[in-house]
């Protein structure tokens, strides 16, 4: 995957479970726990919707590897 | 109603369907074949309307749109294989249900890719391509 992201970090910033930010968010829990582990790539709008739930920019969240 | 409900109802329901079906084709009756599905597929409806939780989102569609293309990869290499086959077969044994069965196969993973082709180009226009 070419980009690693800090949702958990954030998460634990707001004291928030991945349930509560799937609902936020309006996806499944599973999609949280996979974007977490980098294993799926979010869409470019469900990447808004987690960067303006924690209010910080897209690219505070996610990083893109340049390799 | 939460998600894990919705997938303990949706399994009970797709055991019923699946055991009115079998009993269907044992019995050689049609007619409750068609009702178990019909109910089936009602009672799914009725009881996907009532979950409040998010049941598909972007990540099972792009599942569901891997899974859809696999499908169709591997059953149109296999439907043509076989036709190809029993069509060959057929010629060396002179076997005309062979070739009926061939033929049959070969028509069927033609409007297969016809089918792709067409949504192909339906997609490729919805999204961007020669506006």
């Amino acid at each position: 995957m070419v980009t690693n992201n800090k949702i958990k970090v954030f998460r634990a910033e707001y004291d928030m479970t991945q349930e509560d930010l799937a609902k936020k968010v309006g996806v499944t829990r599973q999609t949280i726990i996979a974007i977490e582990k980098n294993k799926y790539l979010p869409s470019l709008e469900l990447a808004f919707n987690i960067a303006e739930n924690f209010k910080v920019s897209i690219e505070e969240i996610f990083i893109l590897n340049k390799k | 109603m939460k998600l894990n409900t919705f997938k303990k109802i949706k399994l009970l329901l797709t055991i019923f369907v699946t055991v009115n079906f079998v009993i269907a084709i044992v019995t050689n009756n049609i007619y409750l074949a068609l009702i178990a599905i019909v109910i089936g597929l009602l009672l799914l409806m009725f009881v996907r309307s009532k979950v409040k939780d998010v049941v598909v989102d972007e990540r099972i569609k792009q599942i569901a749109l891997f899974a859809y293309r696999n499908a169709f990869l591997i059953s149109t290499v296999i439907l043509a294989g076989f036709s190809i086959m029993f069509i060959v077969f057929s010629r060396d044994s002179n076997q005309i249900i062979m070739e009926t069965i061939g033929t049959i196969m070969s028509y069927i993973s033609l409007f297969n890719i016809a089918i792709y082709v067409m949504s192909y180009k339906y997609y490729s226009k919805k999204y961007g391509d020669k506006q």
